[in-house]
């Protein structure tokens, strides 16, 4: 069983009993420990300027996916804490009452700050704990999602190292909320592709690998651009078969059914194909592309830029309330979401192809002797890299050549000593238990005996080989030869840079 | 690959279910119902014996033994092998002991075929022609890449190079290593059924008859290996 990240701090520690997060000084819900192993955790982030709908859109999903049972029978979800629980009943008054939802809190009064760009202040991150079990075709998934303020979005500066700058790091799929109602004033000064920046500049500040990470562009409001008569909406009206697909919400009417029994009627005898409503999702998305690149203000450089990052981009639409509330922020009529689980079919989907890459570290015990010069090598030296390492934000394994368990796993420290059994120099027993997503890196004071076994495989590219020695034992495409203290610092920024594409 | 094989025969094999057994490596094992065994598709290999020693602590195992073994069949890679080397991507020069501590580690039901058993199951598929055995296990295969280059490799090179006498050289029970067996005869623990290729050895399978080896505890030898059945009783 691995150490699970904690959701506030994100990073892996000791839970204690009864399990806290000791860093931020909140509890950690028993039920997110507990099925941590089994129930893989879906980590998602708002990203958006101020007001452009995203919490709005998280009291949306939340009923949707507490209604869901209706449409998928065998789904259905639990909160795992009192602040999820007692966040989503706020929002669900709110929009009972008809009311927009009250935009993030900040952690700051207004009132206090200097002025609205001023930086924003560290604080408990405080995420929403979700399970949310059985999703056709998907499965259960823990759905961790850290809902930003706005304000964080307004300047490149604005982002600094605290808690919500982390969860963006370890979230790989990024909900960026886009209100085309407000995009397409001409008294906006921010474009899309200005938000796009600013969310790259914090990463890049940080030093974190952009790659593999995924933004899905959320249209907020899209009931404007889809159903209004009005004439500076009709300018940038979306394309016809966005605003069928849009009309045609299967889960349309879906918060609905328990007052209505015609209702409650059809979705019993509704079929649904997850295959069919993906596949829809893929084709709007790519006509939404279309629209960004001739609409949307700043478009063509979001597409160009995530494109330039190798940075996924995916489009959907949502409409959370179905209706634009009056200037008093009332909902004159009853809201209607549409399409609101799109953006988290897009989340699932995506999370799917970003399976974990880990780094399997398989250390020599011969390290740890006198058999090895000191000059060449320290166990200090090895630690430093070890905590470096960690900030990537893979899983590292440690392992000893010729002893199949691992001798610390992801979140523990590294081992200082090795274990007493090694049954001889082999690694195939380690590397054969991978997955072909992980990466190797091998420390050896000696020849490794089976190292030919992997000649030509896909280990050829993913697993680097280090040798503590005046030259190399063996032949391998990745090999670095550490002959004194002073080589580590090179192999070091070496490793880190594989680590950033990898 | 724990479903049954496609095969034409399928009466007489299918793939075992505990083929999901991570101690097995990925080497595959076949149930044969009529015998109520499962046995090793092959002999058991250098690479399934490192997978035992990296996870067993025993002092009887160190280092020097293995290299000992090795001395007499000295290891190839997968991607080594060929017509001419085959037999040393399979472990030799094992004494029917330690062969045992293998078998236990493996799970209980496993043992060391004895003579009547082995027998049994090289007449039960001497005659039995499956060209596309290989091929059926393969088409489905989920165990790791190196195991997988494993069964590629000895595939062509049995196809290509090995007689026409059906199964038993399909599984390398002729041309293969010589096998220990428990009790050939009363009061004889252990001996050796099979038809190395690279070894003259007085067994003569197709005739029932094992080769009894002098001191099979004291000595090593450079031509006998195993495999293992697990009884389905």
């Amino acid at each position: 069983m691995s150490i699970p990240i904690c959701p506030f701090c994100l990073t892996r520690h000791d839970f204690g009993i009864p399990p806290r997060c000791s860093s931020h000084g909140v509890d950690i819900p028993q039920l997110f420990l507990e099925e941590y192993d089994r129930i893989p955790t879906l980590w998602l982030v708002t990203v958006g300027f101020k007001e452009h709908g995203k919490s709005s859109y998280i009291g949306a999903l939340t009923e949707v996916l507490e209604n869901i049972s209706s449409v998928w029978k065998t789904s259905t979800c639990q909160y795992l804490d009192e602040y999820t629980f007692t966040t989503v009943k706020k929002i669900r008054e709110q929009t009972v009452m008809g009311k927009v939802v009250d935009p993030t809190p900040t952690w700051k009064p207004r009132d206090q700050r200097a002025a609205p760009s001023e930086v924003v202040e560290s604080h408990t991150i405080q995420p929403l704990l979700i399970h949310a079990f059985k999703i056709p075709n998907f499965g259960s998934y823990c759905v961790v999602t850290y809902d930003v303020a706005g304000e964080y979005f307004s300047t490149p500066n604005a982002i600094r190292d605290d808690g919500y700058l982390r969860s963006l790091n370890a979230v790989k799929n990024i909900w960026f909320f886009v209100d085309l109602d407000q995009v397409f004033k001409l008294s906006n000064t921010m474009n899309v592709n200005q938000l796009l920046q600013v969310y790259l500049a914090g990463m890049t500040r940080m030093g974190w690998s952009l790659r593999n990470r995924n933004l899905i562009v959320v249209y907020t409001k899209a009931d404007l651009y889809a159903n209004s008569k009005n004439s500076e909406a009709s300018r940038h009206f979306l394309p016809k078969d966005v605003c069928d697909y849009y009309r045609q919400d299967p889960f349309y009417q879906l918060l609905n059914p328990r007052s209505d029994r015609d209702l409650r009627k059809k979705f019993q005898n509704m079929e649904f194909s997850m295959e069919n409503y993906l596949s829809e999702m893929e084709h709007i998305s790519s006509l939404l592309e279309n629209y960004t690149r001739d609409e949307v203000p700043g478009g063509q450089d979001l597409i160009n830029l995530a494109a330039q990052k190798q940075i996924g981009l995916k489009f959907c639409i949502v409409s959370a309330l179905g209706t634009k509330p009056g200037n008093d922020g009332v909902l004159s009529v009853d809201k209607n979401p549409h399409r609101v689980i799109d953006p988290f079919l897009w989340a699932l989907k995506m999370n799917k192809g970003l399976e974990n890459r880990n780094v399997k570290l398989i250390l020599d015990p011969k390290l740890f002797t006198s058999d090895v010069a000191v000059d060449r090598f320290s166990i200090p030296l090895l630690n430093e890299f070890y905590s470096t390492m960690q900030s990537f934000d893979r899983e590292i394994t440690t392992y000893f050549i010729g002893n199949a368990s691992p001798a610390s796993i992801a979140g523990q420290r590294l081992p200082n000593q090795p274990p007493r059994h090694c049954g001889g120099r082999f690694i195939g027993p380690i590397l054969d238990q991978g997955s072909q997503n992980d990466i190797a890196l091998v420390i050896t004071a000696d020849e490794i005996t089976d190292l030919d076994d992997y000649r030509g495989s896909q280990w050829e590219d993913r697993m680097h080989y280090i040798a503590v020695a005046e030259f190399p034992f063996q032949k391998w495409k990745n090999t670095f030869t550490l002959r004194s203290e002073t080589d580590f610092p090179v192999f070091v920024n070496g490793f880190n840079k594989i680590l950033q594409k990898f | 690959m724990n479903q049954t094989a496609n095969n034409p025969i399928n009466d007489l094999y299918i793939l075992d279910d505990d083929n999901q057994n991570v101690r097995l490596c990925g080497f595959p094992l076949l149930r044969i119902p009529s015998l109520k065994l499962s046995l090793q598709i092959l002999p058991v290999t250098k690479i399934q014996f490192e997978y035992f020693l990296c996870d067993q602590p025993d002092p009887d195992f160190s280092e020097s033994v293995y290299s000992e073994m090795l001395s007499l069949n000295p290891r190839i890679s997968p991607n080594q092998i060929s017509a001419d080397n085959y037999w040393k991507i399979f472990l030799t020069g094992i004494k029917p002991q330690e062969a045992q501590k293998f078998a236990s580690w493996l799970g209980d039901s496993y043992q060391i075929p004895t003579k009547e058993e082995w027998g049994k199951i090289f007449n039960a598929l001497n005659k039995v022609k499956d060209v596309e055995f290989y091929s059926r296990i393969l088409s489905d295969y989920h165990g790791s890449e190196r195991v997988k280059n494993v069964l590629i490799k000895l595939k062509d090179t049995i196809q290509n190079s090995l007689g026409d006498n059906g199964l038993t050289d399909t599984l390398l029970m002729r041309n293969g290593v010589m096998e220990w067996v428990a009790h050939p005869e009363l009061n004889i623990e252990w001996g050796g059924m099979g038809d190395p290729k690279f070894h003259n050895g007085t067994s003569n399978p197709d005739a029932y008859v094992h080769e009894t080896p002098r001191l099979p505890g004291t000595y090593r030898f450079n031509h006998y290996g195993f495999r293992l059945i697990k009884r389905l009783d």
